[in-house]
């Protein structure tokens, strides 16, 4: 089982001393990846419910600094050799995938091949409004960019023609280090990210932890590769949890090969024994 | 003078080893600032480039321009003195929303050390694959330079303009620079110095000739004074051949900084070129 550290980039991380403190602790401690999470902006006084929590609001209220999810993983490649650097998500339907295809593709030469590209929907659609964006299209537009990327970190020249993009031929360099293309892992837990991992996702990474409703959404995933004619088995499985070896191993039966658990400490010191306490009793034994 | 290096992130910059190398020496050796550049696709085919004579891109079509702000980050993680700076981001085909996210995340990385150059291109084709109206290009400009400080200054922030309108939205971080990042208007051309006067912290002609620069530093004046703005206060930078004779030509003109390219693309090479400005340039001028 993987081990990852997810909100590595917001609250108190987003100041670089502990953000390299973190980083520097977790690889050396055998944490397999570092998970950045996004919001552009919150528009003030938001009504669309936050999906993770009960109260339908974003932790750490409104004013929570919430850094863009790639330079912070830049920063890091340059500190670190060999944990992984991924979004856990990046709203992808807000952002052009030329610009998207650009940054992965930096970073993942300036990181030797070590980043994961999380994806979602969104589902503030006051954000998408700041933007100027139609939220009921951003699952067409997620699609699209998802091959749009494809295209662009693969093909010379490359060419796209969608609804939502369209483009080509043109060129685009540096490509990724890693031949095919950076991963991308499919966010979010609604039987509409399961249908687009099953697609699309080299990845599908629910971020819940209850292992019955983990068990519908990959047979949703299951079903939709299928349907595309897909090896749904190729589809690297993760969700969110706590640092528990029992939780762990129920996840393991359910076909999941990495959890990826919150930051185990909000200062240096506490972060320094929470990842030793994280690499001795669990990473040690999973 | 200020010493500057342009081209910091493209062709065999791309790479992680030599991009490092240049950031860690150049900031050793005395250097202000590294200067990244930006085109994020090359259509096929394009408008002719215009700063050459024969059209084409230096390094030709399939050269490597990497993104201009991830290297910046990098860059960020191993120095401390040295200014990150781009040069230029084509502002107009991104969203201010995203840039000064961006921007504000990489000042904060970096203790305060960005600073943002912006162009309003030229690579009409560019704007087509972004789905950007090329025509719109001057007014966006304008916009996002007028939304991003105030992105930077004002939570909540509220910005209502002809391309770009927001309401009451938060984005924070803010930069670690009181008052924003300053914002450096890149190119050449008449509107590119009038944009500087009107609203640039700086002002950065990618010329060297001195006689040419003068011609423009006066029309950035004009524009300036007729705003109501302090021309002294807007800072100068020019491109000049690495030579101390060619520095104090341009700086006759008022040039603060200058830039220069990449010395080298091997790394021996490249740490000597840097070691020969410094003894000859940085030390005299």
């Amino acid at each position: 089982m993987k081990v990852g550290l997810m909100f590595v980039n917001s609250g108190p991380f987003s100041q670089p001393e502990l953000l390299a403190h973190l980083a520097v602790s977790a690889e050396q401690c055998g944490v397999e990846s570092l998970w950045t999470v996004e919001h552009v902006v919150i528009p003030q006084g938001y009504q669309s419910p936050y999906p993770y929590a009960k109260d339908g609001k974003i932790p750490g209220g409104e004013d929570v600094a919430i850094p863009d999810p790639l330079l912070p993983l830049s920063y890091v490649a340059a500190l670190t050799t060999k944990v992984k650097l991924a979004t856990g998500v990046m709203i992808l339907p807000q952002r052009n995938p030329l610009y998207v295809a650009k940054e992965m593709a930096t970073l993942d030469l300036l990181s030797h091949g070590r980043t994961i590209l999380g994806i979602g929907s969104g589902w503030l659609k006051e954000e998408f409004d700041a933007l100027g964006l139609d939220f009921h299209v951003r699952g067409a537009r997620t699609d699209e960019a998802i091959k749009a990327l494809r295209a662009v970190w693969n093909d010379n020249p490359s060419s796209f023609h969608g609804k939502h993009f369209n483009f080509g031929p043109l060129m685009s360099f540096p490509k990724p280090a890693q031949k095919g293309g950076i991963p991308v892992v499919i966010g979010g837990h609604s039987p509409a990210a399961a249908r687009r991992a099953g697609r699309l996702g080299d990845g599908f990474f629910p971020a819940i932890a209850d292992a019955a409703k983990l068990k519908e959404l990959f047979g949703i995933m299951r079903d939709e590769a299928h349907k595309h004619g897909r090896n749904a088995d190729a589809i690297e499985l993760s969700c969110m949890g706590r640092a528990n070896l029992d939780t762990i191993k129920a996840f393991a039966d359910l076909g999941i090969t990495r959890v990826v658990v919150p930051p185990p400490g909000f200062d240096k010191e506490k972060l320094t024994r929470g990842l030793e306490k994280l690499a001795n009793e669990i990473i040690a034994k999973v | 003078m200020k010493i500057g290096i342009l081209f910091a992130n493209s062709g065999p910059l791309s790479r992680p080893e030599l991009f490092g190398q240049l950031a860690r020496e150049a900031e050793e050796f005395g250097f202000e600032s590294i200067w990244t550049v930006e085109h994020v696709v090359v259509p096929q085919p394009h408008m002719p480039y215009p700063g050459s004579k024969d059209g084409q891109m230096p390094g030709g079509d399939e050269v490597a321009i990497p993104d201009p702000l991830i290297p910046l980050a990098y860059a960020a993680a191993i120095t401390t003195k040295i200014k990150l700076a781009t040069g230029i981001v084509i502002l107009p085909q991104r969203h201010p929303l995203y840039l000064a996210k961006q921007l504000a995340t990489l000042d904060l990385l970096s203790h305060g050390r960005m600073i943002l150059g912006i162009g309003s291109g030229w690579m009409k084709e560019e704007f087509e694959a972004v789905g950007v109206d090329y025509h719109a290009r001057g007014v966006r400009t304008d916009e996002a330079i007028a939304a991003l400080r105030a992105l930077w200054t004002e939570n909540p922030t509220t910005y209502h303009g002809q391309q770009f309108h927001f309401h009451d939205v938060k984005s924070l971080p803010k930069p670690v620079q009181p008052g924003g990042i300053p914002i450096h208007v890149g190119g050449h051309s008449p509107a590119a110095a009038r944009r500087a006067g009107r609203f640039g912290d700086g002002f950065f002609p990618t010329i060297a000739k001195p006689d040419q620069l003068k011609e423009i530093f006066a029309l950035m004046r004009a524009a300036a004074v007729k705003a109501g703005r302090k021309a002294d206060a807007i800072e100068l930078s020019a491109m000049a051949a690495p030579r101390l004779d060619a520095v104090k030509a341009v700086q006759d003109v008022g040039v603060t900084r200058v830039m220069f390219g990449p010395p080298a693309s091997s790394p021996e090479k490249l740490r000597a070129g840097l070691e020969k400005i410094a003894n000859e340039i940085i030390a005299k001028a």
